[in-house]
């Protein structure tokens, strides 16, 4: 009996031993199991390099929002982050975390810029009614002599979406200007006006999550003075604000 | 003592008030509280000076202003205006006629846009290191030059060191004029290189 007494002590606090680092283990496994490391980096893009990482419960204090990254702060050091990893426990609070998601979403109106293959510079502003985007475009060339320049009302529509581009078309009225010395819409090179009918296309590439390049061809019909059509190819520039 | 009494007589009526059942929702209002405020940069501004090489012309300095919006992570676009001395003697041409005043200016005003190729970090010390980034940027603009004017085109290649609070950037720039006035002189044509500072907004 002597015998087993001195070995039972050191079973039972073996034993006593194991099932504390058992329970210890059941309960802080599945914290660490949600544990994640953030890796914050020098500047606000993926090519800068890590500067060092948290852990994704380290309570962080936000500095500066800049595109979908932020600058975020533990105390000692700083580094960016881009905004859809930060975790809901990093110590931001559910407003904040609110804001930067919004901050990430692209705006409604749309503003664009770039010229076409008539040496002409085109600008325009849409806004989204329903399915469809009502459009304003100005377009205006002063090479040499041959100034003019028009003016459209329309709609956009999206036609197609595919994984890394899309289709889109344009329907306008509008008002076109024929500066003296400019043959556009007047053979002998007087100053005129005429209305105007402009049918488009875009194929149009994502660059960045507020702007796109788009590829523009577009055929525009005089509906007076000489009632000639003039057909460009335009590279245009797409910024959602 | 009537007065006393008068309270007590009152406490009633007053708790009563206080649990109508009338809903009175508490206000809230969207948005961050003072102390989680976030600062947002949209871009950045800047000021700098120029080193002009022209065809056919003499060496000068420009002034320049740029601001530039931050359109994604490597995407911007870019505004600038640029104040410069254009040259400094008459040019006449066979018959005497006055083809290019003396002291003309040359300004110019574009946008465009620019994109970042390359970004890394540098270290001064070993101590400090700060973001940089290498940039490729287009511009279409109007340069005018004396009395006459013509579309401004450019495109310039920027380092770009960019601190938490400022930044600091050199510039290469080849840039053309399709001023006929200057066409005909063959002073269209020019690069530039110069180094710019600026903050954030």
């Amino acid at each position: 009996m002597l015998v087993l007494g001195n070995l039972w002590r050191p079973l039972t606090f073996k034993l006593s031993r194991l099932l504390y680092i058992t329970t210890f283990c059941m309960i802080c496994a599945p914290s660490w199991a949600q544990q994640e490391q953030l890796y914050l980096r020098k500047g606000p893009g993926s090519s800068f390099p890590v500067i060092f990482e948290v852990s994704s419960t380290e309570q962080l204090q936000p500095l500066y929002l800049q595109g979908e990254w932020l600058l975020l702060s533990n105390g000692r050091r700083q580094g960016w982050l881009p905004v859809r990893e930060v975790p809901e426990s990093s110590g931001l609070s559910r407003a904040q975390l609110w804001y930067l998601n919004d901050a990430l979403r692209p705006g409604d109106w749309h503003v664009q810029g770039g010229w076409n293959s008539e040496t002409a510079l085109q600008v325009g502003i849409s806004y989204p009614l329903d399915r469809y985007r009502l459009a304003a475009r100005y377009t205006r060339s002063d090479a040499g002599e041959q100034a003019w320049q028009s003016a459209e009302l329309g709609f956009e529509h999206l036609f197609s979406r595919y994984s890394g581009w899309s289709l889109q078309g344009f329907a306008g009225l509008g008002l076109g200007l024929n500066e003296e010395g400019s043959r556009r819409w007047d053979e002998q090179g007087r100053e005129t006006s005429t209305a105007i009918f402009t049918l488009s296309g875009d194929v149009i590439w994502p660059l960045e999550t507020r702007l796109d390049l788009r590829l523009r061809l577009q055929a525009s019909q005089a509906l007076g003075a000489d009632q000639s059509a003039h057909t460009a190819i335009a590279l245009i520039w797409n910024l959602s604000l | 003592m009537k007065y006393l009494i008068l309270c007590l007589l009152s406490l009633p009526l007053l708790s009563v008030a206080e649990t109508t059942d009338i809903y009175q929702p508490r206000i809230k209002v969207a948005g961050l509280e003072q102390s989680e405020n976030i600062s947002r940069r949209y871009g950045s501004w800047g000021i700098g000076v120029a080193q002009q090489a022209q065809d056919n012309l003499s060496g000068r300095t420009a002034l320049n202003i740029s601001a530039r919006w931050f359109a994604g992570e490597r995407w911007y676009l870019l505004g600038t205006a640029q104040y410069a001395p254009f040259n400094r003697d008459e040019i006449r041409n066979g018959s005497g006629q006055v083809l290019l005043e003396s002291g003309e200016q040359a300004n110019v005003l574009a946008g465009g846009a620019g994109y970042a190729f390359l970004q890394g970090t540098a270290s001064l010390n070993g101590h400090m290191s700060y973001p940089w980034q290498v940039a490729v940027e287009g511009l279409l603009g109007e340069q005018y030059t004396g009395d006459s004017s013509g579309r401004y085109s450019g495109l310039a290649f920027s380092w770009q060191l960019l601190g938490d609070d400022y930044w600091l950037a050199t510039e290469w720039r080849t840039y053309q004029s399709d001023d006929s006035r200057l066409d005909k002189l063959n002073v269209n044509k020019g690069v530039q290189w110069g180094i710019s500072f600026g903050s954030y907004f």
